[in-house]
């Protein structure tokens, strides 16, 4: 049994213009150790999924359908108390745009202090040793801890939020978005982090990005999502150098190489469909350029293309259905 | 004229003084400064791609701004077409200069107004300028611009607000108002580092093209040494203040020479988990560029420094075929 699996996740937003998919049918599996990479596009569902798992999706967003099973347990069953425990406790996430997650006027120190009391991580009195030994393990020096979010730079406050997630022992780590608008070399010191956390505390890392160079550099397995679906979904050599979907192949050929400089850059036409207004058969078809006149009206299935590698897609070619 | 430079920048130097308060006015403390640029050279044949690599506080940005007039340096020459910027009285040079000269700056959510429409936000340049006495001029002109910036039919978007353009478009629309003056020189700051990745292509070919049928000749700032590789014909490295690395793109990158460039180029991401490497992962972020190290300003990051490298600063040393680095450890 995997730590953490979600099934069949579906989730609609119930907004005044009507109601939209934000998520459909959204599968995977995460084990100890292992890192997960979602990809996709601005508006593709990613940190929707994540919010739902999390269950802190906004007031207008509503699960429809499926399962969220840690450790056998599902969290969509539980009641806002119980979920309290595996919030935080077991699950953690850190939120895009670390400036604006960290309260601005009180301390960092404080503020994982408050986390550590609040779910009694550790006695109080040894509270401040772990915050100073939380610190120590992302990177910040203990001198840091009286200081406020302002006075740190990008990459030490992105620090400040991994050592937040990480207060309460969670087993695994969302982290979305978490080095867009950094520069490369603090992205660089963000990923050695989060890979050294995830080897030496058997972390599950969930990295939510649009960034493929950055999935390809620490992430295990790949699921790539396309307007509230999963695209294409396997480990990372797979996805990258047996890439099934042609949005795939689309994204990597958009993506600059450096060790191929001067090879044309593609660029995807056009835009993500809005939800509100999808294309009857596959979502990706406007853009796709070698679909047939099938993907027009048929909405591709997700199928096994080898095994551990799923693909939805319906110019695939199926070793055999399932998931 | 037709072989001089576009851009010829000399020994730029620019402080920014650091405010002492009242206490430290009171007491007389020495007057600190951030040294933004510190002594940086370069020159832009027309046509020519430069761009400025660097991390957050290396001066890139600052340096961009200088070229366009639209920061006084301290110390140090701009010429633009063989003028010296210094020598134009203030209102003059900025009517010369804007005409000549635009930027395209970073986000394109925030640099255009969102109770603009489209047709609003270009025109307004050649209000400025007095350049469309009609209407019908002016809708000319706009159409031809959102044209070259790919926005087409450009008379599909005229009419729109910047809420009801992705990204992309508004990158473009960014772009169209920079081009609707026909300028001879284009600054772009980080154009892409907003964008979603699958957008990013699509704006970089678009640059390449303005420089191909234009004939603009292009500053690109940027972090990302991939997206350089991909777009510029030469690339200064910026570290600090000064240029630690400059030469043709494909020198640099295949064979760079300072230590700071390796580890830049280290830590690019690569589109294949085969070829995933050891990353140089430099501690810390750039230092304080109030109090700067003394001798190499990279030394206390280096992973390969000397211990002369504290002491003595390095120049920029000729490597042949235009490729120039600044590092002690190239004497031998």
């Amino acid at each position: 049994m995997s730590l953490l699996s979600v099934k069949n996740l579906s989730v609609e937003y119930h907004t005044d213009a009507g109601v939209f998919r934000a998520v459909d049918q959204l599968n995977f599996s995460l084990e100890p150790g292992r890192s997960l990479g979602l990809v996709g596009e601005s508006g593709c569902g990613k940190t929707t999924a994540m919010l739902a798992l999390m269950r802190l999706l906004p007031d207008a967003g509503r699960i429809v359908s499926g399962e969220v099973l840690f450790d056998g347990v599902d969290l969509l069953q539980l009641s806002p108390a119980e979920m309290l425990a595996y919030r935080w406790g077991k699950i953690s996430m850190v939120f895009q745009g670390a400036m604006n997650a960290l309260n601005p006027v009180r301390t960092v120190g404080s503020q994982i202090g408050e986390a550590l009391k609040l779910h009694k991580t550790v006695p109080r009195k040894e509270v401040p040793d772990e915050i100073d030994r939380l610190l120590d393990m992302v990177g910040v020096t203990a001198g840091s801890k009286k200081q406020y979010p302002h006075q740190y730079s990008g990459g030490m406050r992105q620090r400040a939020m991994i050592a937040m997630a990480l207060a309460c022992r969670s087993q695994v780590i969302i982290a979305d978005e978490p080095t867009t608008a950094l520069d490369v070399m603090v992205q660089a010191q963000i990923l050695d982090l989060l890979q050294r956390l995830q080897a030496e505390l058997n972390l599950a890392v969930i990295i939510v990005t649009h960034d493929l160079g950055v999935v390809a550099e620490v992430c295990d397995d790949v699921l790539v999502m396309y307007g509230g679906r999963m695209a294409e979904y396997a480990d990372a050599d797979a996805v990258f150098n047996q890439s099934v979907h042609p949005y795939t192949k689309r994204l990597l050929a958009a993506f600059p190489d450096i060790n191929a400089p001067r090879s044309e850059l593609a660029s995807i036409p056009g835009h993500p469909p809005p939800l509100n207004d999808l294309p009857p058969g596959c979502r990706f078809e406007p853009r796709c350029g070698v679909g047939g006149e099938k993907c027009t009206r048929e909405n591709p299935e997700i199928i096994e293309v080898a095994p551990g590698h799923y693909c939805s897609c319906l110019l695939a070619r199926p070793e055999k259905r399932s998931l | 004229m037709t072989n001089e430079p576009m851009l010829k920048v000399e020994n730029l130097r620019k402080l920014y003084p650091v405010s002492k308060g009242i206490i430290g006015t009171l007491t007389r403390q020495p007057q600190l400064y951030v040294h933004a640029i510190d002594g940086v050279s370069f020159d832009i044949p027309r046509g020519e791609i430069l761009a400025l690599v660097g991390e957050s506080g290396s001066g890139k940005t600052t340096t961009g701004l200088c070229t366009l007039g639209l920061t006084e340096p301290t110390e140090g020459n701009i010429h633009l077409e063989g003028e010296n910027l210094a020598d134009l009285s203030r209102a003059r040079q900025q009517k010369a200069l804007r005409r000549k000269a635009q930027i395209i700056f970073q986000d394109p959510y925030e640099s255009l107004n969102p109770r603009q429409t489209v047709f609003q936000a270009v025109s307004e340049p050649l209000e400025v300028h007095h350049l469309a006495s009609t209407r019908a001029e002016k809708i000319e002109k706009v159409t031809a611009a959102l044209e070259a910036a790919g926005l087409k039919p450009p008379a599909d978007f005229l009419h729109r607000y910047p809420q009801q353009l992705s990204g992309g478009q508004r990158q473009r629309v960014v772009i169209a108002s920079a081009l609707v003056l026909n300028p001879s020189y284009l600054v772009a700051d980080e154009p892409v580092s907003m964008l979603d990745v699958s957008i990013r292509a699509e704006i970089l070919n678009l640059l390449l093209n303005l420089r191909d049928e234009h004939n603009i000749t292009m500053v690109y700032i940027t972090h990302d040494l991939a997206s350089a590789a991909y777009i510029a014909d030469r690339v200064a490295v910026m570290y600090l203040g000064t240029i630690v690395e400059i030469g043709p793109a494909e020198t640099v990158l295949d064979d760079p020479r300072h230590p700071y460039t390796k580890a830049l180029m280290s830590v690019i991401p690569v589109p294949n988990p085969r070829q995933r490497k050891k990353r140089i992962v430099l501690k810390g972020e750039t230092p304080n560029p109030i109090d700067l190290p003394t001798g190499c300003r990279f030394h206390p990051r280096c992973p390969e420094a000397i211990p002369s490298c504290s002491k003595t600063e390095p120049k920029l040393e000729d490597l042949g075929d235009n490729h120039q680095a600044a590092c002690l450890l190239l004497k031998d």
